[in-house]
């Protein structure tokens, strides 16, 4: 009986687990395993064999699961991109999300290569930063459709490596952000693709770490499409340049809220001479500009036609210059508008055509609305092709239009500027109207004086509606 | 002997049973700690860890420990560490509360913000994420450095439209403004995507005093705001742009209803970028912008129904300002209408350019009122107005206007006597015969133009 018993007992205990195997491979648990749960997907409800469950969706794919450490973001986002790249058998494009990194310690070091450097084609990545400050050891080269989104500019921050400030060796490269994929792979002159589009940039700041020759953001090929907006540039070094529009980036931008400071350059926008006609570096402009200068070197370099500089606040020293135009290339047809400076010798500084340079170059239909100089007693503009400086504070329109030739020789420039001061004796010749003949005092000469009102216009027993400025002259009426 | 064997192999068996059991029924344990509110996604062993991208502030709603019943406590309670989150209080995080939803959960009491509760306050840096509707709240959102509060969509609310996130300054608000950037100087504050509704209280939508460079605006809609919708002034230097604002004060507001100001921003802004100012009343208020401080740019702006679009100069200097594509919509009602009004009240005023004004108030309304030069320009559109200094007794000035004294060009000498209006204008006659620079004479009642010889 016992025996019995037991016989029995021994077969249900032996049974019993194999049932419940077969049970539990029968039933369509959460095998998770057989269903989408990828690694790094993000985890969401859904429906797997027919019951509802977690999965991984494909929405964004979290960085964190595929570092090699867990502070090294860039090797998380390569090891990423290699996955999942159309030559990977990818797809054609991705979100990444670094947000979940530690906020300590944080590195981008992947062996000095670009992380992108395995995606091809048009593969669309968005990259979402972490908040923290991130050693760099490489140049990010941005291709097209990539586009690198941070917590904020006060917030995420790349900073070049050094290995005095704690990195295992110096930062590799001259740029810190190449929009496309660098000036040799986009020079037409040598037969490159000239674009790479819809590359953007947004909500980081960069920090040069005082490294010489250091650039911030490069774009020298990447076009329509393509932006930078909300980006900090700080603390960069003689011989770099915080925002670099190189030849190839035409209708790029806008560039918008950004803030330099450093001892290099704020920005530039330049066309090379030898590009062809059809590539003049025309860009949607800069919108939205402050730089805090240190050193010598002027703020803004303006060297390429057709771009628009709009709300730019520059601080500096009394040998700097805000905007210089015209200094390394040709610059026309440029819009300049609502432009403070601080300090500075010049806040705009149009060069003539050997004054900032031995090699010449032609600035010409210049607009400039909205001058201010908020502190310090340099100049307004200074205009080296028509030799006119306004020193005044404000000044509230100078359009520089084009030469005039008389004869065989230019006799002048189209020109017309609301000022009515110039310095240091040589005032801008103006159009004032009033509805009194125009009192005594320094006038410039060449200026027009319109006399608007008929019942006041009369001086000794004469109507004059037109005077003309004759410098130390005075007014006289025009007949 | 058996009996052992017996055992032995049942506790086997039990062991194995277990075990497998164990296995099937072990929830996928997270190889790290949980962390409440944090995104949760899937390792590459196939469980499910969290992960720091952002912390979900909906599950930290509700009562007891560790909870709140309202967003503003949620996200109080992370951003100031009462809650246990990863959030970070030096180097901050992304807060979404977009899945908070009721009534009761998006009413959040006197006396508490997302960055205060009581007299105590937060100054960690973030992005929040808001959900859609309508938070109401009775206190100031004093947002600090480094902030970003971004909705999910802004609008004027309509028969047929709902914004997509509301924050609704309650019946007894006890502050002076819904959202104020700072309490101190610094940087880094946006606000993005949302709606401002006063409910017609004197209050102001959005008071920018202290915050300055990456500190912007965009997407907003001010709604039924009675003091001034967006108040940018003192030390917000290089703050902007203040971009795609809608301000409608709805209906019945008091006549000092202001859409947005900048007064006494000594390094000026990076300007107003698209701006759409309208009342729902025939009793206009007073201005829809007011613009009193230099250094700045206002451009594409529309203004409808208020008795002066831009009014420049009124309440502080305002020199080296620029605007542009500004359009007026104010029908002529029992005062007179101003697209753009230079104010002459002792303040000073130079250095100003107007690029594209138009007016389409119909008969009776101004486009450009220049006090200090005395002109008004009736046109329906004007290309180019620039106000340059005071000097030797009038304005250098110039305008496309032919209205006021201009610069025409053509290419027969002119036949036609000009208006009086238009006394000291200057004609160019390019064809080389019948005199080539003309004046209009500035007789009473203008007249033939006359050659200059």
């Amino acid at each position: 009986m016992k025996i019995t018993r037991i016989s029995v007992w021994s077969s249900w205990t032996f049974f019993a687990p194999l049932i419940c195997i077969g049970w539990l491979l029968s039933v369509p648990t959460p095998a998770l395993a057989q269903c989408n749960n990828s690694t790094g997907f993000n985890t969401v409800y859904g429906n797997c064999r027919g019951t509802a469950t977690t999965q991984g969706s494909f929405a964004m794919v979290d960085a964190t699961q595929f570092g090699t450490s867990s502070t090294d973001i860039c090797t998380a986002i390569a090891n990423i991109l290699a996955t999942y790249n159309p030559t990977s058998g990818g797809t054609s494009g991705i979100v990444i999300d670094a947000r979940g990194f530690a906020s300590t310690g944080l590195t981008c070091n992947n062996g000095g290569v670009s992380p992108w450097s395995n995606v091809s084609g048009n593969f669309a990545s968005v990259i979402l930063l972490p908040a923290g400050t991130i050693a760099l050891y490489e140049t990010l080269k941005l291709p097209t459709n990539s586009k690198l989104v941070g917590a904020g500019s006060g917030s995420t921050t790349f900073r070049a490596c050094t290995t005095a400030t704690g990195c295992s060796s110096n930062f590799s490269g001259s740029d810190m952000i190449d929009m496309g994929l660098g000036f040799a792979t986009c020079d037409v002159s040598t037969g490159k693709a000239p674009d790479y589009p819809a590359v953007v940039i947004e909500h980081l700041a960069l920090n040069a770490n005082h490294i010489q020759n250091l650039n911030g953001i490069v774009n020298d090929c990447a076009q329509e499409l393509s932006s930078v907006n909300d980006v900090a540039l700080a603390n960069f070094a003689p011989g770099g340049i915080g925002l670099w529009l190189n030849d190839h980036s035409d209708n790029s931008g806008p560039y918008a809220n950004i803030s330099y400071s450093g001892s290099g350059r704020c920005a530039q926008i330049f066309n090379s001479s030898t590009n062809k006609p059809s590539n003049l570096n025309q860009t949607r402009g800069i919108h939205g500009l402050t730089c805090a200068m240190s050193g010598s070197e002027n703020a803004i370099y303006l060297d390429a036609p057709n771009n628009s500089l709009e709300d730019v606040y520059i601080s500096g020293g009394s040998t700097q210059d805000g905007i210089l135009i015209g200094s390394q290339a040709n610059a026309y047809n440029n819009v300049i508008f609502n432009v403070r400076g601080s300090g500075l010798r010049n806040v705009i500084h149009i060069c003539g055509t050997t004054t900032c340079g031995a090699t010449p170059y032609n600035v010409t239909d210049l607009t400039i609305l909205g001058v201010g100089v908020v502190a310090g007693s340099g100049d307004s503009i200074e205009d080296d092709l028509t030799n006119m400086t306004l020193p005044s504070p404000y000044v509230g329109m100078y359009i520089l239009g084009e030469q005039v030739e008389g004869g065989s020789s230019s006799i002048g420039y189209s020109r017309f500027t609301t000022s009515p001061n110039g310095n240091p004796t040589v005032r801008a010749a103006t159009w004032l109207v009033g509805s009194k003949p125009p009192t005594t005092g320094a006038c410039a000469a060449g200026s027009l004086y319109s006399c608007t009102d008929g019942s006041n216009c009369n001086t000794t027993g004469e109507l004059y509606t037109l005077w003309g400025c004759q410098g130390s002259g005075g007014w006289k009426g025009i007949r | 002997m058996k009996g052992t064997t017996t055992s032995a192999l049942r506790c086997m068996v039990f062991a194995i049973t277990g075990a497998i059991v164990g296995l099937f029924t072990m929830p996928p344990t997270p190889a790290v700690a949980q962390v409440q509110g944090n995104n949760a996604i899937y390792s590459s062993t196939g469980s499910i860890v969290p992960s720091s991208a952002f912390i979900d502030a909906s599950q930290f709603i509700g009562t007891g420990t560790d909870h709140s019943g309202n967003v503003c406590g949620a996200i109080y309670g992370i951003l100031s560490g009462h809650f246990p989150s990863s959030f970070s209080a030096t180097i901050g995080a992304v807060v979404d509360a977009r899945g908070i939803s009721g009534s009761t959960a998006l009413t959040c009491p006197s006396g508490t913000t997302p960055w205060s509760n009581g007299s105590t306050t937060v100054s960690a840096p973030s992005t929040i994420l808001l959900p859609a509707g309508t938070i109401s709240t009775l206190s100031t959102w004093i947002l600090p450095a480094n902030t970003h509060l971004i909705g999910e969509g802004d609008g004027i609310p309509s028969g047929s439209s709902t914004p997509g996130t509301t924050i609704q300054a309650g019946s007894g608000f006890s502050g002076s403004t819904v959202i104020q950037f700072g309490s101190a100087v610094g940087t880094g504050i946006t606000v993005e995507n949302l709606t401002l509704d006063g409910q017609g209280q004197s209050i102001n939508g959005i008071t920018n005093e202290f915050a300055q460079n990456a500190s912007y605006v965009n997407h907003i809609s001010l709604y039924r705001i009675h003091g001034t919708g967006l108040l940018i002034e003192d030390s917000a230097n290089n703050s902007g742009p203040y971009s795609n604002i809608t301000f409608n004060a709805g209906f019945t507001p008091p006549s000092t209803t202001v859409c947005a100001q900048i007064i006494g921003v000594t390094d000026g802004t990076h300007g107003i970028h698209g701006l759409i100012c309208a009342t729902e009343t025939t009793s206009y208020p007073n201005a829809a912008v007011l613009l009193d401080s230099s250094n700045n740019s206002i451009e594409d702006v529309r203004v409808e129904g208020f008795s002066d679009g831009i009014l420049v100069g009124e309440y502080g200097n305002a020199q080296s300002n620029v605007l542009a594509n500004i359009s007026g919509d104010t029908p002529n009602g029992t005062t007179s209408v101003n697209v753009i009004h230079i104010a002459n009240v002792g303040n000073t005023v130079t250095d100003l350019s107007i690029v594209g004004v138009s007016n389409v108030g119909g008969f009776g309304t101004i486009t450009i009122k220049d006090d200090p030069t005395s002109t008004s320009l009736p046109d329906a559109s004007v290309g180019l107005y620039a106000l340059g200094e005071q000097a030797n007794g009038g304005h250098s000035r110039f305008t496309t206007s032919p209205n006021a004294a201009t610069w025409v060009s053509g290419t027969t000498a002119p036949t036609s006597s000009c208006p009086a209006s238009a006394s000291g204008s200057l004609y160019s006659n390019s064809s080389g015969s019948g005199g080539n620079l003309w004046v209009c004479p500035a007789t009473t009642g203008g007249g033939a133009w006359k050659n200059i010889r």
